[in-house]
């Protein structure tokens, strides 16, 4: 193409604005500032607990604009939009994550939720990877509560919610409810670690995170100015001294206080009771084998064992009763217990006394023959089925309590949003090199936008590397430090603690950080967790 | 008082005013990246929005209307981004620029004759990553070193993407039999 088109178009530059957008546009976007005013009152509530006036806030607004109210929301939960897979009409039901449609959610600048939109606080990095929720439905009249996988509970009373314009809602009301318990979670979701609230310039390093929205329909709900829910949020961080801090949607971080800590007792409990296994059965034993016990007992006195007369026993420690079996038939006993095991007459355990207080006991097996040994295997098959049923039944229960979380954080919620339970990253000695990031071969990458996390404090810091932080790489040698940038086609480059080690602060030379592009693509926190090998 | 300073104040005269003056441009720029009506419509309503409830973070270095047509085309590329799920625009810019490497430089041009429609036409039908950077560059206005920015590509990636997109227009004309 010429200078002679180039011309052309400059000087028709006019012409080519031709189309002309429907009018609807004007009533959305009135609908939608009307809409953020509302948002705006609502996060201050949960920051402050303020009695903001959301109807009022609302209300100043043309209320004419609603109608056209329903296609900016639509938009905001285009990208979240998932069936109510659960429903909870006051009781708990068991939850069902979905996650985000991957075609719809290819955007990886906003989280595209109603709170958090075009904010800088959430931009999700990885296109199409982000951490799911988990959606539940709440008669908005009865109220009531939800138990998320990690063993976080959820209370929502009866009469919490009120849409945009202040009105209490009736009917279902959809929850979205995640949690971000570890860095891979915290670096998909994209939302801000950085505290600045007052002139801070600090790093998060988080206890748990968790992010409830509510929606009817298509229609964000609110709740009520002067009511809460209870939020009792699993942590795997049993310290107590992180504060609570809600995420506002203009100005990011906002101390609001420290979560109650608490032990998961169920776990504790149920961990220790599911380690009572039971025994196992003992099978028949059939005759002549090493290991017989010869009992002989005068049954006038114990006619108690009269029905064992006859029977023949098999020590079930051969090496323990071979040890001991001198002492046992070179003594007149003169006590004997025979004492059952196990239900199903298999196991036994003879407890001989003598007048000098010396006890002995053994625990023995019959040894059946013919019908009876059959018939003693029909049991014991019959016995290892249904120990093999209650031993799986055990392991599941452990599964499950394993994957909860230690302890909980309580807290009450008075506005919808992101709420983050934190200290201050930080440590010694840390580690100062100036740095070269080099990303070799890979021509889509600008240096001067890319965004580098780096990964630290037990895999539940991350700090963002924006361009003009990364002159000098700052570090806690003697933790698992980790730098990750995001490539294109949902590849990472990673620089791990293998790399960290190498590094010489003595050299005077600069840290040469070398990214090394992951070979699995990353569409989870799970894939992120196996690419980074943690 | 001045359109800004209503605007801060959150006077809704004031943000009708600004969108009846800016919303033909605002909406043809978004057209002309996303290609797709009602995500233009979407993309304008966004960045309108975004405009008036964020406008203390206007700085007044630009202009309102430079600054919000940084918004409309930040969007509009997030937007065309979305729409090209399977393919980021970079990545698709890659692969254009390898299916038009032996592209042929254009001679006689002077002889050409253009008009708009023919040119929109042409333009609607190029490869989205050359669209976005001859948009960016020929309607919007923007240099090289602020399309690198602004798609996140070198400045060299720019100039190189641009020409090709020269190349692959003319390509497009000749096919229409508009010269």
């Amino acid at each position: 193409m010429s200078d002679n088109l180039e011309n052309f178009i400059r000087n028709n530059r006019d012409k080519f604005d031709s189309q002309v957008p429907n009018n609807q546009i004007w009533n959305n976007i009135q609908a939608g500032i009307a809409q953020q005013a509302a948002t705006t009152a609502a996060s201050t509530t949960a920051a402050t607990t303020a009695k903001s006036g959301l109807a009022k806030i609302a209300l100043g607004w043309k209320i004419a604009a609603v109608a056209a109210f329903t296609a900016i929301v639509a938009t905001g939960i285009y990208y979240v939009s998932q069936p109510a897979d659960s429903k909870l009409d006051g009781k708990t039901t068991e939850p069902v994550a979905t996650t985000t449609p991957p075609e719809t959610n290819t955007g990886g600048t906003s989280q595209a939720e109603y709170l958090y939109e075009a904010s800088a606080m959430v931009a999700p990095p990885i296109p199409g990877a982000n951490v799911p929720y988990l959606t539940f439905e709440i008669d908005a009249h009865k109220g009531g509560s939800f138990t998320a996988p990690s063993g976080s509970e959820i209370k929502i009373p009866a009469g919490l919610f009120v849409d945009a314009q202040g009105v209490p809602v009736s009917g279902d009301v959809q929850i979205r409810y995640r949690e971000f318990h570890d860095a891979e979670d915290v670096i998909l979701s994209g939302i801000t670690m950085q505290y600045g609230e007052n002139g801070a310039k600090e790093n998060f390093q988080t206890a748990g995170m968790m992010e409830i929205l509510g929606y009817q329909g298509e229609h964000a709900v609110y709740i009520a100015p002067g009511k809460s829910l209870n939020v009792k949020m699993a942590s795997f961080t049993p310290e107590d001294n992180y504060n609570l801090y809600f995420l506002d949607n203009k100005d990011g971080w906002k101390d609001i206080g420290k979560a109650k800590l608490s032990k998961n007792k169920e776990k504790e409990e149920g961990l220790l009771l599911v380690a009572a296994k039971p025994r196992p059965p003992v099978k028949s034993t059939s005759a002549e084998m090493d290991g017989e016990v010869m009992f002989n007992a005068n049954f006038d006195k114990f006619p108690e064992l009269k029905p064992f007369k006859g029977v023949r026993w098999m020590a079930e420690d051969k090496a323990a009763f071979k040890a001991q079996e001198d002492k046992l038939i070179s003594k007149v006993w003169s006590d004997v217990k025979l004492e059952e095991l196990d239900d199903e007459g298999l196991r036994y355990r003879i407890t001989l006394s003598h007048k000098s207080k010396v006890t002995m006991s053994i625990d023995v097996k019959p040894i059946l023959e013919g019908d009876d040994y059959a018939k003693g295997m029909e049991r014991f098959q019959e016995k290892m089925n249904k120990y093999n049923k209650i031993l799986k039944s055990k392991n599941v229960d452990a599964d499950r309590l394993v994957n909860q979380a230690d302890v909980y954080r309580t807290f009450t919620v008075s506005g919808f949003g992101i709420y983050n339970c934190d200290r201050f990253y930080g440590g010694s000695p840390v580690i100062t090199m100036r740095a070269d990031y080099n990303f070799s071969n890979d021509e889509y990458l600008d240096p001067k936008r890319t965004v580098i996390f780096h990964i630290a404090g037990d895999n539940r810091a991350v700090i963002t590397l924006m361009p003009g932080d990364r002159e000098f790489l700052k570090y806690i040698s003697k933790e698992d430090n980790y730098l990750v940038v995001v490539l294109p086609g949902n590849k990472i480059g990673v620089f791990g603690p293998d790399q960290f080690a190498k590094l010489n602060p003595d050299s005077g030379q600069n840290a040469q950080i070398n990214f090394k592009q992951s070979e699995q693509e990353v569409h989870d926190a799970m894939d992120l967790r196996k690419v980074l090998g943690v | 008082m001045e359109l800004i300073a209503r605007l801060r104040s959150g006077d809704p005269g004031a943000q009708f005013e600004a969108y009846e003056a800016y919303k033909v441009a605002m909406y043809n720029t978004a057209l002309r990246i996303v290609q797709d009506v009602a995500e233009a419509e979407d993309v304008l309503q966004e960045s309108f929005l975004a405009a008036f409830t964020k406008i203390d973070r206007f700085s007044g270095e630009s202009t309102f209307g430079a600054w919000l047509k940084s918004i409309v085309i930040n969007k509009s590329i997030n937007a065309l981004n979305k729409l090209k799920a399977s393919l980021g625009l970079k990545e698709q810019m890659a692969h254009e620029a390898a299916a038009t490497a032996s592209a042929v430089a254009i001679d006689n041009e002077d002889t050409l004759v253009w008009n708009v429609n023919q040119i929109t036409k042409a333009v609607e039908q190029l490869p989205d990553g050359y669209r976005v950077v001859l948009s960016l560059y020929l309607f919007e206005g923007y240099d090289h070193r602020e399309i690198a920015e602004i798609l996140g590509i070198t400045e060299g990636g720019s100039k190189s993407q641009f020409n090709r997109a020269k190349s692959k227009l003319k390509d497009i004309l000749i096919a229409l039999s508009y010269v």
